[in-house]
Formats: C-alpha cells, structure tokens, sequence
C-alpha cells in the first residue's frame, strides 16, 4: 500500500558542501557502462548486513505492437537486449550528474517503438530533497536518452533504495534500552486486560447458558449447580455477605485514590516549544551523585515532581545543615548543566547524622 | 485506549464498587430492605418476575450475555493495539514530469537515526513516524552518555530533525523527543 508524501522544495542546505565527482566512496570513479554482463559491481549491503538485492542489468521486456497494427502481426525483429542496454547507460550517465545521487541503478526498461520507460533505483545523499532530485533524474534521463538514442521517455519511476548520511557510519544504530517502569498507567493497563477477559468470558457463558435455556436442551455443568439454592437462601446480614460488601467499598476506595491523585511523571518536559523531554528517572540518579559530592552529604534521595512545565527537586539527605547553600547550589549547577529547565524552588532537607561526620 | 481512557474506566468501575458495596451494606444493615426484615439476596418476587416473563427472561439474560461479551472483546482489543500505528511501508509521490518517486518510510527512519548518532554524546536512537505522510508525528528517543553536552545535543537533534524534513520534503506536525543519560561511570 503506497501513501502519498507532500514533498516540499529542494533543499537550500545541506549537512555539509557536496562532495565534487568523483569523490564519494560509494560513487565510482569513472562510470560504467550499466548492463555490461562484464562488470559486476561489488554489491553493497543495508543496514542489516544483507546485500541489496538489486540486479545487475536491466530487465528488457518485449516490444509492443505499433498502435494501428493488424492485430496478429509481430512487432519487425529488432536487437532490444541492445537497445535496452543503451538506454540505460544513456539514464546512469545522466542520473549521475544529478547533484545528490550517490548510486543509480537501472531496474527496468520498458521499449517500444520510439518511446521508453524506465524503472531507476537510486541512492541519494541525506539532507538532499528526495522529490526534488528525483525530478531533476527524469528532465536528465529525459533529455539525455532522447539526445543519444532518440528514444522518447515517457516514465520514470524512481525508487530511492538508500540514503547516505554524510559523516556517519552506515551500520545501524542501535536501539535505546528500554526499561520498563511500573507506574499507575502500567497497572490500568493490565487491570483493563484482566477485565476485558473476564466480560469476555463471563459474557459468554451467561449467553450459552441463556440460549441453552431458552431452547429447553440440558445445560451442561458450566455453573455450579447450587448456586441457585446459594443465592436464594444467603441473607444480606450474614457476615460474609456483609464482608464482602465492605470489601469492594474498601477496594473502590483505594482504586478512586489511585486514579485521582496525581501520577508520578516518568518523564520532565524540558521546553514545551521544542518537544524535548528528559526520563525523571535519570535527572534523579544525576542529582543524587552531584548532591554526594558535597563534603559531609550522604545517603541523599531525591525526587522531582512536576507543577505544570515547572520542576520541584524535593531532596533529603544526611548531613551538616549548614552545607545547605552548597547543596542547592550544586543541584542548580547540575540542572542548568543537563537541561536548563524551570525550577520552582529546591525543597532541601539535610538531617544531622547522629554519630561524628 | 489511552492512558486519561484507562484511568476514567477505572475511575467508572471505583465508583461502582463503592455504590454497589454500600447499597449491599445498607440492605445488610435494613436500611434499604423494603419492609422484610432480614431478606435473601435472590427475594421470592424477583424469581416471581423472572418465572412470568420466562421465555422473554430467559432471552434478554442471554442477550445481556452476549453484549457483556462484546464490550469484554472491544475492551481487550482496544487495550492491546497501541494508540498511535506506526508509518511502514513505500511513500509513494507523482512527479512533476511523468513517473512516481517512492520511499520506503524504514530508509527515511533508519537514516534519521544515523544521523541522531552522528553527534558526540548521543549513543543510541530510536525513531518512531506516526500519523499521515504529508505532516507526521516524529517521536525520537536517544540514549545519551553521562558526560554529553545537553544543549548542544539539543541543537543537533533539531538540526538532524530539520535535515529530515528537508529530505523528506514534509513538515513534522509534531515532534517529541525523550532522551535518557546514562549513569556515570564510577
């Protein structure tokens, strides 16, 4: 299923200055002729370390008929292996004179008579507009095709394979580590999954029960058989009754308390006009070490709550009270170092240790 | 289903547990008993009623059933699939002169990842697109190392962020980024 991309306008600037011809290490010093059976290219990999599965000579695929012809009659024998491959050294040539291709590999070349299409894979320079190169590949292969072999170009379908991030290994990046968090949302989560379960399984069994019922067939022993005798004989005031009831008023009392009181953020929005966040987790663990570097500071936790895009370090630790400007003043240090963010005010509480510092 | 989704369900089913729990408790303690002094949990009119509608009973019981089951389903369906889809497959666009130019949304992602590694601090990325082609969600988390200059990290996730729309050719509706320190080496 193929989506369509708004592309915008060619791009003023790039990472860096283009490199000159012949210079990139993916790009071959002198062309080659494409579809010359001779020439095998060393094929590159992707990401993953398979190699791109890219033929190494166009496809060529039949002549048509001539519009107008009788039908039955055969398109005159001509040589379109050759034809074919011309063309295509015609568009590589071309192609490559694009500023931000890096790679260009012919796929298919559809000829006719006068006219021709043709399939392109390319691989192109990041930081370079897709759509924008990509336009100026077909006006090239267009004028250039038509210039050497006459051929008219009708089609060009470019399909951009790789791009090539300057300065930057091609290998992966690896993916950050992901711990997980168990936080109030990852309890709803798991609690609405049980909960989908059990309508799910309740449901229908008190349907199949009905239905079965309904239709006067025996029923088989899905539901306890005395339950019927249970429900009609167990008195509201008995103590178990009465325990239960109290139960679930207690467990819709913690389960109100959880939802409405505010959630532990697991992340600090640093600037709302950038979208940068940063895992409270971590600023944390980065004020904690700064704070125990302060001399006679120990055993320190700190905890930081949000109050709108405003931040609240709340810290406790062990200590001289008298250090307390030199504590603050570190976790300011080290809060403009990481992130700059808006602090409300540093809550600090240092208790004097009982046995000699 | 979203996290304020979640937490409204739950609040509905606290606030149910309470009511319902209270009402047992008030019938238990006859305030709420209706004139029997100390009555059972199935009364001999409500199985008086059930017996006179029968068979009507007996199929709204079942219907009841079936669409308990039905909100079970769409409840867990709603619970597993995550809010936001991400964008996979080929972007496809008609040029300006015949012939479609196509982009595999995994190679855009993959290179702007590259290029999140490219800057010194930043030891790991992941890159996520959500929402339409034309203006996407880009989520970006990065893992940085201890000692990575923050605000020039900063600078260079936008400026890899911008690269990418240049390329592209789109505008990000959104972009959030989450970045995570590493610890300091002792």
């Amino acid at each position: 299923m193929s989506r369509h991309l708004r592309f915008g306008a060619l791009a003023t600037s790039g990472p860096r200055p283009r490199r000159r011809e012949g210079e990139h290490p993916r790009r071959p010093r002198h062309p080659r002729p494409a579809g010359e059976p001779t020439i095998r290219r060393r094929p590159t990999t992707d990401r993953a370390g398979r190699h791109h599965r890219l033929p190494l000579r166009p496809t060529p695929t039949r002549a048509t008929p001539a519009a107008g012809a009788p039908p039955g009659t055969e398109p005159p024998h001509r040589d379109t292996g050759g034809a074919a491959a011309e063309v295509a050294r015609s568009a590589v040539v071309a192609a490559r004179r694009v500023p931000g291709i890096c790679e260009v590999r012919p796929v298919t070349v559809r000829l006719d008579d006068r006219t021709v299409g043709l399939d392109l894979d390319l691989i192109t320079e990041y930081g370079h507009s897709v759509p924008a190169v990509a336009d100026a590949v077909r006006r090239a292969v267009a004028d250039r095709v038509y210039a050497d072999t006459g051929h008219t170009v009708v089609a060009v379908t470019v399909t951009v394979r790789d791009l090539v991030v300057p300065h930057s290994d091609e290998t992966a990046p690896r993916p950050p580590i992901m711990r997980g968090e168990l936080t109030t949302a990852t309890v709803n989560r798991v609690a609405s999954l049980l909960l989908g379960l059990a309508l799910l399984a309740g449901g229908a069994l008190l349907a199949a029960q009905a239905l079965l019922v309904t239709l006067d067939v025996p029923t088989p022993p899905l539901v306890h058989p005395g339950w019927y005798e249970a429900l009609t004989s167990t008195r509201w005031a008995d103590p178990g009754v009465r325990v239960g009831a109290g139960a679930a008023v207690l467990l819709g009392l913690v389960v109100l308390a959880a939802q409405l009181r505010r959630w532990t953020p697991v992340r600090l929005r640093v600037d709302e006009r950038d979208g940068w966040h940063l895992r409270r987790r971590c600023v944390e663990r980065r004020l904690t070490e700064a704070v125990d570097t302060v001399p006679g500071v120990r055993r320190t936790r700190v905890r930081i709550r949000r109050h709108g895009d405003r931040w609240r370090p709340r810290l406790h630790a062990t200590g001289d009270p008298a250090a307390r400007a030199e504590v603050e003043f570190a976790v300011r240090q080290e809060l403009r170092r990481l992130a700059r963010p808006r602090v409300e005010g540093v809550e600090i509480r240092l208790l004097p240790s009982r046995g000699p510092a | 289903m979203t996290d304020a989704a979640h937490r409204l369900l739950w609040t509905i089913v606290a606030l149910l547990l309470v009511a319902g729990g209270a009402v047992a408790l008030a019938i238990g303690g006859g305030a709420l008993s209706g004139g029997d002094p100390d009555p059972v949990l199935l009364g001999g009119g409500l199985v008086d009623a059930w017996r006179l509608a029968t068979p009507w009973s007996t199929l709204a019981a079942g219907v009841a059933g079936l669409l308990t089951a039905v909100a079970g389903q769409r409840l867990l369906h709603r619970t597993v699939r995550r809010p936001d889809r991400p964008l996979r497959g080929m972007l496809s666009h008609a040029g300006s002169r015949p012939g479609r130019t196509r982009l595999a949304t995994e190679v855009l992602v993959r290179a702007l990842e590259r290029d999140l590694v490219g800057a010194a601090g930043v030891h790991r990325a992941r890159v996520v697109l959500t929402g339409t082609p034309p203006r996407p969600d880009v989520w970006v988390q990065v893992d940085l190392t201890s000692d990575a200059p923050a605000a020039r990290v900063r600078e260079h996730v936008h400026a890899a962020v911008r690269r990418f729309a240049t390329t592209a050719g789109c505008e990000p509706a959104h972009l959030d980024v989450t970045a995570r320190i590493e610890p300091t080496r002792p």
